[in-house]
């Protein structure tokens, strides 16, 4: 399955733990400087959500925090492991390329 | 009234975001307003487009299905035009041959009925060609 690059970020943030909406932006923000608008986090959330990868928890004050299942998780590991494969034969190729 | 703006801007949103994360978003917008200090005018802006650009993409997959509905429906009916005619070609050919055994006037430019092949009963013709292919001799 193909994520996208959005839903790759919000999967990463919530491997780090329980988030609500803003708290998602803001990590993503501070890890990938990547700013997601309201509307583009829960599109996202609303996909994701419906896939089985994110489930909500109960309200607090408002805010649902999200949290990751273990079919995220699954998703999300072999995802980064395909991008880590892909950018260790990029900087192999660019070491072998000199200059 | 800000917040009626908000969430007549959540309409554009497809209905399963609207009703599942709509007050979340209104929240979210509220915490970067007054966390962040984001313009209000831009986050909506940018509420909008999301909206739209979510709601195009819904819409362009409803209209691919509407696409391959039509395009099936009418590939059946060229299919089943296509059947129609051949049987009406067919039957037509059927009649042609069949024609001259029920028409009996003579004109008086045609041959005798019995010279003329086409003009045989069909039984006559029947008969002959059993007897060439079954009665060699």
């Amino acid at each position: 399955m193909r994520l996208p690059e959005r839903s790759v970020l919000v999967l990463t943030s919530l491997a780090g733990g329980d988030r609500h909406g803003y708290a998602l932006i803001k990590d993503i923000e501070s890890f990938s400087g990547v700013a997601l608008s309201p509307g583009t986090l829960y599109g996202a959330l609303a996909k994701l959500e419906a896939d089985g990868f994110v489930e909500r928890l109960p309200a607090d004050d408002r805010r649902y925090p999200y949290r990751l299942t273990p079919a995220g998780r699954a998703v999300l590991a072999e995802r980064l492991v395909e991008s880590a494969r892909i950018a260790n034969l990029g900087l192999e190729r660019i070491a072998l390329g000199g200059t | 009234m800000r917040r009626r703006l908000t969430r007549a801007i959540l309409l554009l949103y497809p209905r399963r975001v609207r009703k599942r994360h709509g007050l979340e978003i209104v929240s979210l917008i509220d915490d970067l307003i007054a966390h962040d200090k984001r313009s209000r005018a831009r986050l909506l802006i940018r509420l909008a487009v999301d909206g739209l650009v979510q709601r195009t993409a819904t819409t362009t997959t409803a209209w691919t299905m509407v696409a391959v509905l039509a395009a099936t429906s009418l590939a059946g009916l060229a299919v089943s035009d296509f059947a129609a005619a051949s049987a009406h070609q067919d039957a037509t050919r059927t009649t042609r041959t069949l024609a001259p055994a029920q028409h009996t006037h003579q004109t008086p430019n045609h041959p005798p009925r019995s010279t003329h092949p086409s003009r045989r009963p069909a039984g006559t013709t029947a008969r002959r060609l059993t007897s060439t292919r079954f009665s060699p001799r």
